[in-house]
């Protein structure tokens, strides 16, 4: 059984290179625009075995995403991926304390993604 | 500016000088000392009435730059006015502009990369169902496809060749059905040596009867009746033989039929089974180049869905154009904003100044990316790391 990956960000040609990496992996995808967005297509059955996440985004930003996300039951272990063209300290403390368990900068090699990816994504 | 009191300050230390070089040399008398005396009290006085001729023309210089910067001053604070009102009416109508072509700009960027990352995605979805296909094809065992076909067809040539042998023993057996018509042959002829006999025998006794005379008589038809039925039995013995005959050249024919049929079969087995096995062998070689090409395809395939998702790699680009552009985009627009508060406010007659510190400040903080933060201090582009940065928390 394939696992499940939400990639959340607004860039759509982004999007598309993270779900290449990942479907060619062997795993599911679902895809959102912004933290809204995501929040929108989770629900508490969601079965979801990692989030990709961008912090910069419309509506609802990344950080605020995955602290909503892990306030749901079915979320909280769910391990969290932030994956932007952030590189302070400051924005990855914030990211830490909200839950993400890495903090991938933008541009990214999808080779060492996936490993990032093989490494969190729960069994 | 040569006024008299301006003339009368160098004029002065000379005339005081000169007379006193008149008095000193009237006391002296013209002695050496006198005389020394007033040469120096002469030089001093030619120097004090150049010094103070020197010092006002300093200073009538010095009036006449500050009242020509003064001037300058005024012309160039003229000057900026103007250029800052005409700087202000730029920035007024044009920020708006830059904000739509900014604006514009990146939007037709993102249209055009999603267009072409989704694309992209397109091929690679489809160069994997390819190989998919294509690996299920080569992967279904043309061998062990191979191995069933030939199986079958020797099989069926088998029972062809079985059929063939079972006729040959049924052609034996018609082939010994010829030695019991020799002898059905033997014995026809021997019904008609006992026939001819017999009739020798009906022939005797009808002598015989004829010479008892009356007494012989009924006899003579005991031996009429015999002699009738050795001819019959002659007949019939005649008859088999036809009979028997015909039997044989029947079975003659049929033999020599199933000899060429069987033969021609045998040679039509051994033909099949050749044939058979020779497009086995072209079936063979062929599925191997089939196999062989299809995994070519499946290795390009999968080769350019490598290439191609490497190249979707490098249009993450847009997304950092993208957020760089929105965020010039927004700070004109933030610009434009504020320069109409500040042309209002100093129409009613306040004055609202612009804190650039505090304006770089806000825009540093509205930076995503950390080439937007080096241009912005000015520092050197550092080569783009090859490696992602992941911190695993």
């Amino acid at each position: 059984m394939a696992k499940t990956i939400m990639i959340v960000d607004d860039s759509a040609s982004l999007r598309q290179v993270v779900s290449i990496a990942l479907k060619g992996a062997g795993y599911e995808v679902i895809e959102a625009c912004d933290g809204k967005d995501a929040l929108g297509k989770l629900n508490a059955n969601s079965k979801v075995h990692l989030i990709i996440s961008d912090v910069n985004m419309p509506n609802m930003d990344g950080i605020t995403f995955v602290k909503e996300a892990k306030k749901m039951a079915n979320l909280k272990f769910t391990p969290v991926i932030m994956l932007t063209t952030e590189a302070q300290e400051a924005k990855k403390l914030e990211g830490q304390a909200a839950g993400a368990k890495a903090w991938v900068v933008k541009p990214f090699q999808p080779a060492q993604m996936l490993a990032a990816v093989a490494k969190l994504v729960m069994p | 500016m040569h006024t008299d009191t301006d003339a009368w300050q160098w004029l002065s230390p000379l005339i005081s000088g000169g007379a006193g070089v008149a008095a000193l040399l009237g006391v002296s008398g013209m002695n050496g000392t006198g005389v020394q005396l007033a040469v120096a009290l002469a030089v001093l006085s030619i120097g004090c009435a150049w010094g103070s001729a020197f010092r006002q023309r300093l200073t009538l210089a010095r009036l006449a730059q500050q009242s020509r910067e003064s001037a300058e001053q005024e012309q160039q604070a003229a000057r900026q006015a103007g250029s800052v009102t005409g700087l202000e009416q730029v920035c007024d109508k044009a920020a708006p502009i830059w904000v739509k072509q900014i604006e514009t700009a990146r939007s037709q960027t993102e249209e055009g990369i999603t267009e072409v990352a989704a694309r992209f995605a397109a091929i690679v979805d489809r160069l994997h169902t390819s190989a998919i296909a294509s690996q299920q094809v080569s992967g279904s065992g043309e061998a062990s496809v191979l191995a069933q076909s030939e199986a079958d067809l020797v099989a069926l040539n088998r029972s062809m060749d079985a059929a063939l042998h079972k006729r040959d023993e049924m052609v034996r057996d018609v082939r010994d059905l010829v030695s019991y018509t020799s002898e059905l042959k033997q014995m026809a002829a021997e019904v008609a040596e006992i026939a001819s006999q017999t009739n020798l025998l009906a022939l005797n006794a009808a002598i015989e009867a004829a010479r008892a005379g009356e007494a012989g008589r009924g006899f003579a038809v005991v031996a009429d009746e015999v002699r009738k039925l050795s001819s019959l039995s002659s007949d019939t013995g005649k008859k088999m033989t036809e009979k028997v005959n015909v039997i044989n050249s029947a079975i003659s024919s049929v033999i020599g039929v199933a000899d060429k049929f069987g033969a021609e079969d045998t040679r039509s087995v051994a033909e099949a089974d050749e044939t058979i096995r020779r497009v086995l062998a072209n079936f063979a070689s062929f599925t191997k180049g089939l196999s062989e090409s299809s995994e070519m395809l499946r290795r390009e395939s999968e080769g350019i869905s490598a290439e191609i998702s490497d190249t979707l790699v490098f249009l993450q680009f847009q997304d950092r154009v993208s957020q760089i552009l929105a965020q010039v985009r927004d700070n004109l627009g933030g610009l434009h904003g504020h320069l109409t508060r500040h042309i209002a406010e100093r129409n009613r007659g306040g004055t609202s100044a612009i804190d650039a510190n505090a304006w770089l400040n806000e825009m540093e903080l509205g930076y995503t990316t950390p080439e937007q933060r080096r241009n912005h201090r000015g520092s050197a582009e550092p080569a783009a790391a090859e490696a992602t940065e992941i911190t695993f928390f």
